[in-house]
C-alpha cells in the first residue's frame, strides 16, 4: 500500500487537508444550490446541513466532512479533470446524500441528527418530505447543467446511485422484520446498498465528468462498493464495541434496537453454542427495554460466537479489495492525489480495531 | 388491462384519428402509457414496487389484480397530443408521458402523507395501507424513475432540466398551499400563482416533453409549455368548482369535502376577497371549528361562496385561461389537422363534470 510507510500522523494530516480543500471547493456551490430552493425549504435544508438554527441564525457547527464530495473531486482529478469541472458533481452527490438522510430519519423515526433535533422534528414531517424531494430534484438539475452533452454519463451514474440507495433503504426497512434465523449475509449486503450506492455514485460521477474510460470507471466503482461495505461493517463493530463517547452514539445502540448488524448475523450463522443462545435471546424478545447488563451479555455472546472476529476480517478484506480495485482503476501515481489515503481513512477513522487502534478523529454523525 | 384477445389489444392501441373524442384519446393515452409504467415500476425493489402498484391501482392491499385505474391520464394525453400537434406520431412521447405521470404520482404519494389524507381514487391512501416509510420511499423511487426515463430516452439534458424545474415549482406550490391553510388573508393573485405552480408546471412540462420527443425546436416546445401551464390553471379552477359543487358519485370525494377541510381553493379565495357581506359571513364560517360542520352548514357555506361571486369568478377564470392556452398553442405553429385533438382535449377538460 502506497502510504503504508508514511507515519500515521502524516497520513491523517494529509487526508484532513485534502478533505478540507475539497470541502472549500464544494461548499459555496452547495450553498448556492440549497439557497436556490423555495425559501422555506432552503431553511430546512440549511438547518439539516448544520448551517443555521431553526430560526435561521447561522451556527458555528462544523460543516461536516463532505466525504462524498471529496470522492467525486478526487476521482475526477485522477483522470485529469480540474476542480471546476467536477464541482457540480460534488454538489449533486452531497444533495442526494442529504435528501436520503432527511427522508431516512423520518422513515426510521430517528429524532436526532448530529446532536440536534432531526429536521422532521424541528419543522414537521411535511416540510421534511418536501425539502428532501427538492434536494433530490435539485441534484439532478445541478448535474444536468454541467453534463450537457450526450451520453450524459454523469447524470446516469447519479440516477443509478439514487435508485440503488432507495433499494438499499427498502432492503434495510425489510431486514429487521426477518426472523433472526433467516437473515443472511446477502440480505445484509442488500441493505448496505444504502451506503455503498452513493459512494459508487460519487466516484462514478467524478470519473464520468473527467471523461474516464469505462473499464476504469467500473474498477473505481468496484473499489467504492468494497469501501462502502468495509465502512458499514466497521460502523457495526464500532456501535457495539467502540467508544461511545467518541462516536456520539448511545452505547450498544444497535444491540438495543435489535439491528441485524454484520457481527450479529455472523454470530447467528456460526452454528456455535453461543450463536444458538444468541438466537434464543433475540427470539424471546419480551418487549421491555433491556438493561445494560443484558446488552453486555448479548455483546459477549456475539463475540464468543465469533461475530466480532468475522466482522473485523470482513472489514479488512473489503478494504483490501477496495484498494486492489483502486490500483486497477487509476494510475498509482495519480492515486497519490489522495484517493488511496482517503479510502484507508474512511475505514480507519472508526475506533473498531483492538486496543492498538490509532486514535481517530471524532466520528461524525452526518457521515453514516 | 386484463384483456388477452390480441385483436382487441391491437385495435385498442392503434392511434385514434383527428376527430376522435377526448375520451378516446385519454383511453389511448392510458393504453400506451400503462406498459411503460409497468416496465419501469417492475424494476423497483419489491417493497417500493408493492406500494407504487397499489397507488397506481394495479393491485389491492394483498397484491390481487385490481380494477382501479391510475387516474384520468390527463398528463400522458397532453404529452402524446403535444407530440402529435408538432407533427410527430403520438407514441413517440410514450416515455415522456410515463415520466410525467410518475412525477405526478410521486407527488400524490407524498402529498397524502403531508396532508394526512386517508382516501384517494375511492381507496385508502398508500400510507394508510403500507405505513409512512413505505409510501415515502415509493414516492422517492417514482420520482427517480421519472427522471431516469427522461434521461434514458435521450430527450436531452434540457428535458431532464425542464422536468426538474417543474418538480421544483410544483413543490413550491405545495408549500404555499400548506401555508395558505393557516392564513386568513390569502389574495386571489397569490392563490392563482400557487395553482399555476402546483398544477400548471407539471401540465406544462408534459406538453414540453411531448413536443421535444417529436423533435420540436425550443421555441415551439416553450409555446406548448405555456399552453399546458395556462390549461393547468383552467383545470384547477374546474377542479376547485367540482370540489364544492361536483357530484360525489363522479368526483370520488365526499360532498363539501374541500369546504370541510377549509381549503383556500380558487372560488373560495375569490369569494373571500370580493368584499360582499357574504364574504364576511364566509370568513366567519371558515373560522368555525370544522367538527361543527354538517351537511346543512356545508350547503350553506357553498351558497355563501356562490353569492359572493366565487363560483362565477372561477367559471370565468377557467374560460379565460383556456382561451389563453389556445393562443399559446397557436404560437407553437401547430401542424393541422394534427393539433385538433389537443384543442378538443383542452376544451373537454374545462367542461368536464368529474
Amino acid at each position: 500500500m502506497k502510504d503504508a510507510k508514511a507515519p500515521i500522523g502524516t497520513a491523517t494530516d494529509f487526508v484532513k487537508e485534502t478533505l478540507a480543500e475539497c470541502r472549500q471547493a464544494t461548499l459555496p456551490a452547495l450553498r448556492e444550490a440549497v439557497e436556490g430552493l423555495h425559501p422555506r425549504l432552503a431553511r430546512v435544508g440549511a438547518y439539516h446541513l448544520g448551517w443555521c438554527e431553526r430560526d435561521g441564525t447561522p451556527t458555528d457547527l462544523h460543516p461536516g466532512k463532505l466525504m462524498r464530495a471529496a470522492l467525486t473531486l478526487l476521482s475526477a482529478r485522477a483522470f485529469g479533470a480540474g476542480t471546476a469541472t467536477a464541482v457540480p458533481g460534488a454538489v449533486a452527490v452531497e444533495l442526494v446524500h442529504n435528501f436520503s438522510l432527511l427522508h431516512d430519519d423520518l422513515m426510521d423515526a430517528d429524532e436526532t441528527r448530529r446532536g440536534r433535533p432531526a429536521a422532521w422534528v424541528a419543522f414537521g414531517p411535511g416540510l421534511a418530505v418536501l425539502a428532501g424531494d427538492a434536494l433530490l430534484s435539485q441534484a439532478t438539475s445541478v448535474l444536468a447543467d454541467a453534463d450537457g452533452a450526450p451520453p450524459h454519463r454523469a447524470s446516469r451514474a447519479l440516477a443509478r446511485a439514487v435508485d440503488t440507495i432507495i433499494r438499499g433503504q427498502a432492503a434495510d426497512l425489510a431486514l429487521n422484520h426477518f426472523p433472526v434465523d433467516r437473515v443472511t449475509g446477502e440480505d445484509y449486503l442488500a441493505a448496505c446498498a444504502k451506503t455503498t450506492g452513493l459512494l459508487c455514485g460519487s466516484v462514478e460521477v467524478g470519473a464520468a465528468l473527467a471523461g474516464a474510460p469505462l473499464p476504469a470507471v467500473r474498477a473505481l466503482s468496484t473499489a467504492a462498493w468494497n469501501l462502502g461495505v468495509a465502512w458499514q461493517v466497521a460502523d457495526d463493530i464500532e456501535s457495539v464495541w467502540g467508544d461511545a463517547a467518541a462516536s456520539g452514539k448511545p452505547p450498544l445502540g444497535d444491540l438495543r434496537q435489535h439491528k441485524r448488524t454484520y457481527p450479529v448475523i455472523a454470530a447467528l450463522r456460526s452454528g456455535t453454542p453461543a450463536g444458538l443462545r444468541l438466537a434464543e435471546r433475540l427470539d424471546s424478545d419480551s418487549g421491555k427495554e433491556p438493561t445494560d447488563a443484558e446488552l453486555l451479555a448479548l455483546a459477549d455472546l456475539v463475540e464468543r460466537a465469533g461475530g466480532r472476529e468475522a466482522a473485523e476480517r470482513s472489514a479488512r478484506d473489503h478494504l483490501d479489495r477496495a484498494l486492489r480495485a483502486l490500483d486497477r482503476a487509476v494510475d498509482p501515481a495519480t492515486a497519490e492525489n489522495g484517493l488511496t489515503a482517503l479510502f484507508r481513512h474512511v475505514v480507519d477513522r472508526h475506533d473498531w480495531r483492538r486496543p492498538t487502534a490509532e486514535p481517530g478523529p471524532v466520528a461524525e454523525g452526518a457521515a453514516t | 388491462m386484463t384483456t388477452t384477445d390480441p385483436a382487441r389489444v391491437r385495435e385498442a392501441v392503434a392511434a385514434p384519428g383527428d376527430d376522435a373524442s377526448p375520451e378516446t384519446w385519454l383511453r389511448y393515452a392510458r393504453e400506451v402509457t400503462d406498459p411503460v409504467l409497468r416496465a419501469a415500476v417492475s424494476a423497483l425493489h419489491e417493497r417500493a414496487r408493492n406500494v407504487a402498484g397499489y397507488h397506481l391501482g394495479w393491485w389491492d392491499e394483498q397484491g390481487r389484480p385490481g380494477l382501479a385505474g391510475w387516474g384520468k391520464a390527463v398528463r400522458p394525453a397532453l404529452a402524446l397530443l403535444a407530440a402529435r400537434a408538432v407533427g410527430g406520431r403520438p407514441e413517440v412521447a410514450a416515455n415522456a408521458a410515463a415520466a410525467v405521470q410518475l412525477a405526478h404520482d410521486s407527488s400524490l404519494l407524498h402529498d397524502d402523507i403531508i396532508d394526512r389524507d386517508e382516501t384517494r381514487r375511492h381507496r385508502p391512501t398508500a400510507w394508510k395501507v403500507f405505513g409512512v416509510p413505505g409510501a415515502l420511499l415509493a414516492g422517492d423511487a417514482m420520482l427517480t424513475l421519472a427522471v431516469s426515463l427522461v434521461q434514458r430516452h435521450d430527450l436531452g439534458a434540457r428535458a431532464a432540466a425542464a422536468l426538474n424545474e417543474a418538480v421544483q415549482q410544483f413543490i413550491g406550490g405545495q408549500l404555499e398551499d400548506m401555508a395558505f391553510e393557516a392564513r386568513t388573508d390569502v389574495s386571489l393573485s397569490e392563490c392563482t400563482t400557487m395553482a399555476a405552480r402546483k398544477t400548471g408546471a407539471l401540465m406544462g412540462v408534459a406538453c414540453r416533453l411531448g413536443a421535444l420527443a417529436a423533435g420540436a425546436d425550443e421555441a415551439r416546445a416553450t409555446s406548448l409549455d405555456a399552453f399546458g401551464r395556462a390549461l393547468g390553471l383552467a383545470f384547477q379552477h374546474v377542479d376547485d368548482l367540482l370540489g364544492i359543487w361536483g357530484d360525489p358519485g363522479q368526483t370520488g370525494k365526499p360532498a363539501g369535502a374541500d369546504l370541510h377541510a377549509r381549503k383556500k381553493s380558487l372560488p373560495v379565495v375569490a369569494a373571500l376577497a370580493a368584499g360582499f357581506p357574504e364574504s364576511a359571513e364566509l370568513a366567519d364560517q371558515y373560522a368555525r371549528d370544522p367538527a361543527l360542520d354538517d351537511a346543512e352548514s356545508l350547503r350553506h357555506t357553498a351558497d355563501l361562496v356562490e353569492r359572493a361571486g366565487g363560483r362565477r369568478a372561477s367559471a370565468d377564470g377557467a374560460r379565460r385561461h383556456l382561451a389563453e392556452a389556445l393562443r399559446h398553442l397557436d404560437d407553437a405553429r401547430p401542424a393541422e389537422p394534427d393539433a385538433r385533438p389537443l384543442r378538443a382535449l383542452a376544451g373537454w377538460l374545462v367542461d368536464r363534470d368529474h
